[in-house]
C-alpha cells in the first residue's frame, strides 16, 4: 500500500469538503432565506415563487447523489474542464447538499417567534436589516447545528464520489481496498473518516456553544 | 389626536371589528378592554398599520410617531439590551454618535442603566418588559401603544411596569393606549376606557364611569370578576346593581347612592387595608335587601 496515495486521498478528502461547506454554506443560507422570504408575507410574500422554488429544491433533495453526480457531468465538465479529479466532484456535491441546508436554514427561520416579523414593522425596518440584524442573529446557533449535519453529509457524499473517479478517501479505499483486496486499506480510510466527522462535530459544537444564548 | 371612524377590519369572511368609532387624546391613558378574542389587540394593530383594515378611517396628527409594547416582549435574544432599543433607530435620522447617549437615556428613564450590556435571557419578565418600553421610547415618540403589555407578568410586577408607564406619561406628556383584559389594572391607571365585545365597542367613558355604571353584559362580566364579586348582576328594572360573593371572612358592604368618584376611592381605601370591600350602588332599601339576599344565601 502506498502511503503518499493515503495522504493525497486525505488531503483531497478534507480540500473537497472544505471547499463544498464553505459554498453550501453562502449559497445555501441565502437560498433558505429566499424560500422563508417568498412565503412570509411581511418579507417578499410570492407564494407562486416560493413553490417553483421550493419544489427546485425538493426535486434536487429527491435525486440520489450517485445519479446527481452522473446526471451534471455535462454541466461539470463545462464548469471544471474535466469530469475526474477532486475539483470535479465539487458542482455536484454543491448542487445536491445546498438545497438540503438551504430547506433546514428555511425550516429555522419558520420556528423562530412570528412575532420577531412584526417587530420588523414596527421598528420601520429594511427587509434586509429585518433578516440580517434580526432573524439570522436570533438563528445562527441553530443554523450551525445544522450546519453540522450538513458538513459531514458532504464527507459522505465525497467518499460516495470517489467511487467513480473524484480521488479522496473513497477512492482510496476502493481502489486499494476492494479492487486489490487490501483490508487495512480499507480500515485506515474508515478511520480517518472517522477522526474527520469526529473533529468537525466536537468543534462546531464547541463554536455553537461560545455563540449560543438560549 | 387619533381619530377612528366606522372602523371595519374583516379576516378571511368573517368581520372581527365591526364599526368602531373611537377618539383618544393627546397626553390620555387610553384602556381597550375585552374578553381574548374580542378584537382589541386588531384594533390597536390597526391603529399603527400592524393590521390593514377593511373600511373606515384613521386619522392622525401630523407627525405623530408611535412606540409599541408587545406582550411577550419580543426581544431580540442574541443581541444585549442596548442593541435591542437601537434597533429602533436603524432608519431613524439620529447620527452613529448620538445613538448611545440616546439608549443610554432611554435606559436610565426605565431604570435599567446598569444592564445595557446583559443579554435578554439573564432578564426578570420585568426588566425584559422595561427594555421593551424604552425600545419603543428611544426613537422620540408620541404615543404608546401597549398590547397586553402586563399580561405576561405576576401582579407585583405587572404593578410595577404600571407605575413606570404613569411616570413616563407624566414625565413626557405621553399618550398611552393600553390593551389589557386584566380590569384591576386598568381601574388604577387608565383616564378613559373602551370595552369591547365582538370587534364593537359596547362601552366607552371615564374609568369611573364606565365602572361605576356598567351597562354592558360584558362590563358587568368583567368588572364584577374585578370587584372581587363572583355575580354582578344589574337589575335593568330597578336599576339596581346587586353584588355577590361567596366570600366570607372580613366584608364591608358599602353603599353609594352617589354614583361618583367615591367609588373607586371607597373600594380602593379597603382593599388596601386587606378588607374585601362591595360597592353598591343604589338606595337604601336596595342594601338592605342586598344584605338579606347574602345572609340567606340567595
Amino acid at each position: 500500500m502506498d502511503y503518499n496515495q493515503l495522504y493525497t486521498a486525505l488531503f483531497e478528502t478534507i480540500y473537497v469538503a472544505l471547499i463544498v461547506s464553505t459554498l453550501v454554506f453562502g449559497l445555501g443560507i441565502w437560498l433558505g432565506v429566499l424560500l422563508f422570504s417568498l412565503e412570509s408575507d411581511k418579507l417578499l410574500g410570492s407564494p407562486r415563487l416560493y413553490k417553483v422554488l421550493s419544489s427546485f429544491v425538493n426535486v434536487m433533495r429527491a435525486i440520489p447523489f450517485i445519479i446527481l453526480l452522473i446526471l451534471l457531468m455535462p454541466f461539470t465538465n463545462f464548469i471544471v474542464g474535466r469530469i475526474t479529479g477532486a475539483n470535479a466532484a465539487i458542482p455536484a456535491l454543491v448542487v445536491s447538499v445546498a438545497p438540503m441546508f438551504a430547506r433546514l436554514v428555511e425550516n429555522t427561520l419558520l420556528d423562530l417567534p412570528p412575532s420577531l416579523l412584526e417587530l420588523g414593522t414596527v421598528l420601520k425596518l429594511k427587509r434586509m436589516q429585518l433578516i440580517r440584524k434580526v432573524l439570522l442573529k436570533e438563528a445562527f446557533p441553530a443554523i450551525l447545528g445544522n450546519f453540522t449535519t450538513v458538513v459531514i453529509a458532504t464527507i459522505g457524499y465525497s467518499a460516495m464520489a470517489g467511487v467513480i473517479g473524484a480521488g479522496g478517501l473513497g477512492s482510496f479505499a476502493y481502489t486499494y481496498g476492494f479492487q486489490r483486496n487490501n483490508q487495512l486499506a480499507v480500515l485506515l480510510s474508515t478511520a480517518l473518516i472517522l477522526i474527520i466527522v469526529f473533529g468537525v462535530e466536537i468543534s462546531m459544537k464547541k463554536i455553537i456553544r461560545k455563540i449560543d444564548y438560549r | 389626536m387619533i381619530e377612528l371612524v366606522n372602523v371595519s377590519k374583516v379576516f378571511a369572511d368573517t368581520p372581527v371589528i365591526n364599526n368602531v368609532s373611537l377618539s383618544v387624546n393627546r397626553g390620555e391613558i387610553f384602556g381597550l378592554i375585552g374578553l381574548s378574542g374580542a378584537g382589541k389587540s386588531t384594533l390597536l394593530r390597526i391603529i399603527n398599520g400592524l393590521e390593514t383594515k377593511s373600511s373606515g378611517e384613521v386619522n392622525v396628527s401630523d407627525g405623530v410617531k408611535f412606540g409599541f409594547v408587545f406582550q411577550n416582549f419580543n426581544l431580540v435574544n442574541s443581541l444585549t439590551v442596548s442593541e435591542n432599543i437601537s434597533l429602533a433607530l436603524l432608519n431613524s435620522e439620529v447620527a452613529d454618535s448620538e445613538i448611545k447617549s440616546k439608549v443610554d437615556k432611554v435606559l436610565q428613564l426605565v431604570g435599567l442603566e446598569a444592564y445595557a450590556e446583559v443579554k435578554p435571557s439573564k432578564l426578570s419578565g420585568g426588566q425584559k418588559q422595561r427594555v421593551g418600553i424604552a425600545r419603543a421610547l428611544v426613537a422620540g415618540v408620541d404615543v404608546l401603544l401597549c398590547d397586553e403589555a402586563t399580561s405576561a407578568l405576576d401582579p407585583f410586577t405587572a404593578g410595577e411596569i404600571i407605575s413606570l408607564l404613569d411616570d413616563l406619561n407624566q414625565k413626557l406628556g405621553l399618550t398611552i393606549i393600553f390593551v389589557s383584559h386584566q380590569l384591576e389594572i386598568v381601574r388604577d391607571f387608565c383616564d378613559r376606557i373602551a370595552i369591547i365585545d365582538k370587534g364593537s365597542i359596547c362601552e366607552i367613558g371615564t374609568t369611573i364611569d364606565v365602572f361605576s355604571k356598567p351597562k354592558s353584559p360584558v362590563s358587568l362580566k368583567l368588572l364584577g370578576n374585578v370587584l372581587g364579586f363572583d355575580t354582578y348582576l344589574n337589575d335593568e328594572q330597578t336599576g339596581m346593581i346587586t353584588c355577590y360573593s361567596r366570600t366570607e371572612i372580613n366584608e364591608c358592604i358599602k353603599l353609594i347612592t352617589n354614583r361618583d368618584i367615591e367609588l373607586l376611592a371607597t373600594y380602593q381605601h379597603h382593599t388596601k387595608q386587606g378588607i374585601f370591600a362591595h360597592i353598591f350602588v343604589g338606595q337604601t332599601q336596595d342594601v338592605e335587601q342586598f344584605i338579606v339576599r347574602r345572609t340567606y344565601g340567595l
